[in-house]
């Protein structure tokens, strides 16, 4: 049974479940072991929390004994970022100057989760307060370097970031699946660098409440995974209203939809998709592009010519100015782990409000021309990133140019669409690829549906870094 | 606004940068070394183009910002 299960989607596990072949407490002490043993060595792991998790798996054991079933994600050990709150456990925010702070509740996604019977088993690893501070280098949080499991022993590398150990907790099987946060990259770019599946939704779909904020406008939170198939199952479990989130939204959500497409997608591709990438990512996303002709239709778009990277940094700098004001004026963000992170912030403090207030309105451009321009798509697509996963001794810039980013990152991010990506091969150094699939504001359902079918014709998401 | 003659691109204004370096340097509760302090200059230029960039994209004074305030009232 332990030697394969680690690689189990949730609807996997959950028919083990339900089968009688394990137990939600014979489950959780496997991972809870994985966690230790594996997890830790690629610094993800900051709380493992046996303690919650063993009461939470026997509460799952007697209510499935008793054929009470919450659902899919019932018994499902799952890891969250550590930046949600959860009672009776230091809540980080991957960073030493809060590296001993509790919280007297949980986030309303922990608490979801724990109402669809999800046994919580881990608090895992993250860049310093979700990266804000413009980190250069791996080594920017409280447990160490976000390491990906893949060919970790060879080369080891970077998990990505911020949602570091989610990403590689995942990919480690350390979790049955993980919650990770989005402002502007972080649940795409670790989904990518460790070879599994991450939904970014839309701005408002998921309560932010007793998360950690980098920026109010631009933070989300979502599922990495497995599957897309498996981030559809968890979303149902984490999107709706919560009164204590005033930006969460009313609209309602399922997974799985009422009628759920296999084919008839359409999609578009950025005419510039591919300039300036890898070739093995080239390469990678244009046998995507085959495949995503067999499920549907794909056209040559490009993005209307709007500032998307500069909206998204001004919008960041100056909310986490006055989000980490105290911590920057009172000098203890000289504690934090990586030197630049230490004063890359400072400048912040004397960012005027008319160029943010500018960078608002500049939003409101983006948003209607993003709209005009998904409203043609099921999902507009590309290569998640331009290359694989850094080498874990290097700064950034020395094995990719930051700038070169694709715009369609800043973009949906500033215009809150929902996106997902998915491991679409392998690139240098035997690292994963990545594809992904940026949708209409409130679109989840079409790219993880165009996603699924994508996976349903390749084997990259089954494949183990262990 | 001055202009890189090499890159042909406009270049912030130096007295704003350096008044708005300074600006941040004086909100901090502490002395920042030459090291820190060239870091604060660079990223406060990085702000002011970025800023340029954005006044190029064209706005009408109807064009809010996306945001929308909510009056407040309690319930009950």
């Amino acid at each position: 049974m332990a030697g394969d299960i680690y690689n189990r989607t949730i609807a996997e596990l959950g028919k083990l479940l339900r089968n009688r072949e394990t137990t939600p407490t014979e489950l959780t002490r496997m991972y809870l072991e994985r966690l230790d043993s594996v997890a830790r060595r690629y610094n993800a792991v900051v709380t493992i929390t046996e303690e919650r998790a063993l009461r939470e798996a026997a509460n799952a054991e007697a209510e499935l004994a008793a054929g009470y079933d919450r659902g899919p994600l019932h018994g499902i050990p799952w890891g969250a970022k550590d930046l949600l709150a959860v009672e009776g456990y230091p809540t980080t925010w991957g960073a030493v100057p809060y590296r001993d702070q509790t919280f007297d509740a949980d986030a309303t996604v922990v608490r979801k989760l724990r109402d669809a019977g999800a046994v919580l088993v881990a608090k895992l690893g993250m860049v310093e307060l979700a990266g804000g501070m413009g980190y250069k280098q791996p080594n920017a949080s409280l447990t160490g370097p976000g390491i990906t499991p893949w060919q970790a022993e060879e080369s080891p590398s970077w998990s990505g970031g911020s949602s570091s150990g989610s990403g590689s907790a995942v990919a480690a099987g350390a979790v049955g699946f993980a919650i990770g946060s989005e402002t502007w990259g972080s649940i795409v770019t670790p989904s990518a660098f460790c070879g599994i599946t991450g939904l970014r939704p839309t701005y408002g779909r998921v309560s932010r409440h007793g998360a950690m904020a980098l920026s109010w406008t631009l933070d989300k939170l979502g599922p990495m995974c497995r599957s897309a198939e498996d981030c559809g199952l968890v979303l149902d479990a984490i999107a709706g209203h919560d009164p204590a989130d005033p930006t969460s939204s009313q609209r309602d959500y399922a997974w799985p939809p009422a009628t759920l497409r296999t084919s008839g997608f359409r999609f578009g591709v950025l005419s510039d998709a591919t300039a300036g990438v890898q070739p093995e990512v080239r390469a990678n996303f244009e046998a995507s592009l085959a495949v995503l002709e067999e499920i549907g239709t794909v056209e040559v778009v490009s993005l209307p010519d709007l500032p998307y990277n500069d909206v998204a940094s001004v919008i960041i700098q100056g909310e986490l100015a006055s989000a980490f004001e105290e911590l920057m004026t009172s000098g203890d963000v000289r504690e934090l782990t990586a030197p630049e992170d230490r004063v890359n912030g400072l400048a912040a403090l004397a960012l005027p409000a008319h160029v943010y207030i500018r960078a608002l309105r500049v939003r409101r451009l983006i948003g209607r021309a993003m709209d005009e321009l998904t409203a043609w798509y099921d999902a507009l697509v590309a290569p998640t990133l331009p290359t694989v996963a850094s080498p874990i001794d290097q700064p950034f810039d020395r094995y990719f140019d930051r700038s070169n980013r694709s715009p369609l990152g800043a973009a949906a991010n500033v215009a809150g669409l929902p996106g997902v990506a998915v491991p679409n091969g392998v690139g240098e150094r035997g690292l994963p690829t990545s594809l992904t699939l940026v949708g209409r504001a409130w679109g989840e359902n079409d790219v993880l549906a165009a996603a699924r079918a994508y996976q349903a014709r390749t084997h990259w998401h089954t494949r183990f870094p262990l | 606004m001055s202009t890189d003659h090499q890159a042909g691109q406009p270049q912030p204004d130096e007295r704003l940068v350096e008044a708005f370096a300074s600006a941040a340097e004086a909100s901090i509760g502490y002395e920042l070394d030459d090291e820190a302090r060239q870091i604060v200059r660079e990223t406060v230029k990085r702000h002011q183009t970025m800023a340029m960039k954005l006044r190029a994209a064209p706005l009408a004074n109807a064009d809010e910002p996306d945001f929308a305030f909510v009056p407040y009232r309690a319930e009950g």
